[in-house]
């Protein structure tokens, strides 16, 4: 550690030195100038010529200002250099900053083919911190031997040590790995959907798919460059295999149940299920995320989002609306009509009132029964099918409101609990 | 969307403050007190070579700092085949080291004249400390264009197994491959201006000197072309090539530099000889001698200049001069005040006699030689290849060394 210390403080060192300071003083003559110059021209609130026909260029507008300050360091960068024949320092951090500009630019023309919370998450979790990544080994380079620092032997393992790349590369690698994987995985399924023309669901499971296999090779890579041990990866093997035993066993089975739910495709990002179902079982969850431990599950009735384990759909049976035929689901509503009524009038008038909600399908048409005679009332059940299981419960109420009507115009009565009390007579009392 | 770039650039500051607490304020270099020096290491030196080479600079920096703890020299090192393009880099950015240690004084005046290196001025009180000649071997009219610390001459190295002493003349080399031993040879003319020599040319002529009147490069090259015949002569292209040799012993006598004799010695222990080069019938041997030196960077503030040249003479004093000299045992001090006890170390005493006879080129003819490279390469290859005979190589080789510039002075 105290290399580190050392050569940190040689970078301080470097930092002072006269012709290192004159460039930073130019960048920030640069800056001020640029603060001065960005009141003035307000580009951001100001109307740009072919803002109208062109929308792509409102979305570039919040960047203005940005490439202004680009505009105003390389100006200064550039003078600099002609003038002096130093600045390549300078130049450096108008370099960078211009990647930084362009990351922006491409994170704006991403969101027009993503979701705009993938765009948002891949900033925040993996351009961002790559920038900082880069931008501090770079800025380092140029003051510095990198090689040197990378080579310095941060933790001693026996003979071999791990030096400060290796160890870099370990967790760092790992990190934008693991979180940069999401694109190219999608580019890769997307590209899959094109070629085998894959239905939604299909395309989201080999999406994470992709994503796994990315990530696999990603870090075997790591581990080549940083020239594994491999006595030691057997002992890191053997231990993890006792621990697999003990603690991490739900873990690893929560991993595997996944990985075979996505191979096998019974369990699907898309996918509507029945989980936790209450006592009519219409309580559907959409899969959104087939996750390395716990699915996601979202509940629109409460919009919450239910994480349960991989292992749960492995080990229990349960109802899936997508399938391999279809996404279609049957809906019912039981309702209870007066006996002087004639049944084929009603089960006419159910099966009636049920077609004209827009979102039953036609085919198969709506199918009304005569279910049971009860105490009060004879008891009839509308059957009805519906494209999206995920509505099941709002279609379910918009076919008995529409029911309700037709009764209230016809005339036909939904009868009360009735009940025929008998009095006894006194000669059985006494 | 817009906040990344500033956000990084806050990152960065962040870092730099939260870590100036982390070390301390007070251990933060002031203002100028700070000199970065950098080291030369050949590109094709083995671990020994490049640790001693360290070593060297290490314990200087070490003492000067020890006796001036308020200033602070830094030295990192920069591989020879990549010292331009290093350099260049460092001053593109306002980074150019304030002092450089070159292996030798070849590449100083394509450094100077790319304006990586700045000529230094020296009191009469400081030339005391340098012999004159090798203060004017680093001269470029009239600019000094560096400073020399040590000198590693050009030596005979040999197993002391096969042969009992090394040959002491041309013919005796030529002697010993008839009989059976292997011997190395460079296959480069500039590196064979030890044997031109011995045969009266002046390979690096100095003012007045007329090589015509000396007229004696046939017989050179005929003996080169008598070498070449013998089986048991080898004509390597590379210093390592020769250095492997010896030391894997492949061969039993090569031409050597005083700084690959640690080397040499891990390898062959006692078994290893060390001599003067061979005479030739014109006198002895005149080999090159690489000349350490001290180079300034073009970029440092007066103060950095000032310590420059005071860690730079810090290495020139008696004291230090004759400690490099004992420690290293591979360079040979160029303060003329240091005395060494030459009978106890004998390889200290061969240096001094080989030195006494040594040349050393002026930056000037160090680059005719690297601008003729490839002229000198092809003549060389005619030569040992028996595509042209000596005498119709003569011609081209004599325009060449007549072009040559003149050298200021020679040590005689």
């Amino acid at each position: 550690m105290n290399e580190i210390a050392q050569l940190f403080l040689e970078l301080i060192a470097n930092l002072t030195r006269f012709e290192v300071l004159r460039q930073f003083i130019a960048l920030g003559l640069a800056f001020g100038f640029w603060l001065a110059v960005k009141r003035q021209l307000s580009l951001e609130r100001r109307h740009w010529i072919g803002e109208r026909s062109w929308a792509f260029l409102k979305r570039l507008k919040p960047l203005a200002n940005v490439l202004l300050l680009w505009l105003c360091l390389a100006v200064a960068t550039a003078w600099l250099i002609t003038t002096t024949g130093v600045g390549d320092l300078a130049r450096f951090v108008v370099r960078f900053y211009a990647l930084c500009m362009l990351t922006r630019i491409g994170l704006i023309i991403l969101q027009l083919y993503l979701p705009a919370k993938v765009v948002q998450r891949e900033d925040v979790q993996f351009i961002r911190p790559l920038l900082v990544v880069i931008g501090a080994v770079q800025l380092y380079a140029q003051f510095a031997d990198l090689n040197e620092l990378f080579t310095i032997e941060v933790i001693s393992l026996g003979r071999e040590g791990l030096s400060l790349g290796s160890l870099s590369l370990l967790t760092l690698g790992t990190y934008f790995i693991i979180v940069g994987s999401v694109l190219p995985a999608r580019a890769l399924a997307a590209l899959l959907r094109r070629i085998f023309t894959l239905s939604a669901p299909a395309y989201r499971a080999s999406a994470l798919l992709a994503r796994y296999v990315l990530t696999t090779i990603g870090l075997l890579v790591i581990l080549a460059n940083v020239g594994v041990n491999y006595a030691l990866l057997a002992a890191i093997g053997g231990g993890l295999s006792v621990g697999l035993g003990f603690g991490l066993k739900e873990v690893f089975a929560n991993f595997i149940s996944g990985l075979w739910l996505l191979l096998e495709g019974s369990v699907r990002p898309g996918d509507v299920l029945l989980i936790d179902s209450i006592a009519n079982g219409e309580d559907p969850c959409e899969v959104l995320e087939l996750g390395m431990r716990a699915t996601t599950l979202w509940r629109d009735r409460d919009n919450v989002e239910l994480v349960v384990p991989n292992q749960t759909f492995f080990t229990q049976s349960m109802v899936t609306y997508s399938g391999s035929r279809d996404r279609h689901r049957r809906g019912q509503v039981v309702i209870g009509v007066a006996y002087r009524h004639s049944p084929q009038l009603v089960i006419n008038l159910l099966e009636a009132t049920a077609s004209t909600i827009p979102r039953v399908l036609a085919s198969p048409a709506p199918k009304s029964l005569l279910l049971s005679f009860d105490n009060s009332a004879i008891i009839y059940g509308i059957r009805y099918w519906i494209d999206d299981p995920m509505d099941g419960i709002g279609i379910a109420s918009e076919v008995g409101i529409a029911i309700w009507n037709t009764f209230e115009r016809e005339g036909i009565e939904i009868p009360f609990p009735q009940q025929v009390w008998h009095q006894a007579s006194t000669h059985q009392q006494a | 969307m817009t906040s990344g770039p500033h956000l990084s650039i806050l990152v960065g500051l962040s870092f730099s403050l939260s870590a100036c607490g982390f070390l301390g304020v007070n251990k933060l270099p002031r203002l100028g007190n700070s000199i970065n020096v950098v080291l030369e290491l050949p590109s094709d030196a083995d671990q020994v070579e490049q640790s001693n080479l360290k070593n060297l600079l290490g314990r200087e920096v070490q003492e000067f700092k020890r006796l001036n703890p308020q200033l602070q020299v830094r030295f990192r090192t920069i591989s020879s085949d990549r010292l331009q393009q290093e350099l260049r880099f460092r001053k593109s950015r306002g980074l150019a080291p304030d002092l450089v240690l070159l292996l030798n004084s070849r590449p100083l005046l394509s450094l100077y004249q790319g304006g990586l290196a700045t000529p230094v001025s020296l009191s009469q009180e400081e030339r005391r400390h340098v012999p004159s000649w090798l203060l004017k071997s680093l001269e470029h009219r009239g600019h000094q264009l560096g400073l020399p610390l040590l000198m590693k001459p050009t030596l005979a190295c040999f197993h002391r197994s096969h042969l009992k002493q090394a040959p002491r003349t041309l013919s005796d080399l030529l002697g010993v491959a008839r009989a059976g031993s292997s011997i190395g040879l460079h296959a480069n003319l500039t590196s064979l201006d030890w044997m031109f020599s011995g045969f009266g040319v002046a390979p690096f002529p100095s003012q007045g000197q007329h090589l015509k009147q000396q007229g004696p490069l046939n017989p050179a090259l005929q003996w080169l072309y008598r070498a070449n015949l013998e089986p048991f002569i080898t004509f390597v292209s590379t210093d390592e090539e020769l250095r492997r040799g010896l030391a894997e012993k492949r061969f039993v006598w090569i031409p050597c530099s005083s700084g690959w004799i640690p080397t040499l010695r891990q390898s062959l222990g006692a078994d290893l000889g060390i001599a003067i080069l061979p005479a030739g019938p014109a006198g002895p041997a005149r080999p090159l001698v690489a000349v350490q030196t001290w180079m300034f960077g073009p970029q440092s503030s007066p103060t950095q200049r000032r310590l420059a040249k005071q860690f730079a003479f810090f290495t020139l004093n008696p004291i230090r001069q004759r400690m490099m000299g004992l420690q290293q045992g591979t360079g040979f001090p160029v303060n003329p005040a240091v005395t060494l006890p030459l009978k106890a170390y004998p390889v200290l005493s061969v240096m001094a006699t080989s030195l006494g006879t040594s040349t050393s080129p002026n930056p000037a003819q160090y680059q005719f030689l690297s601008i003729n490279a490839e002229k000198i390469s092809s003549l060389t290859n005619q030569l040992l290849a028996g595509t042209k005979p000596p005498q119709l190589i003569v011609p081209d080789l004599q325009h060449l060394l007549d072009t040559m510039p003149r050298g200021e002075s020679q040590h005689e």
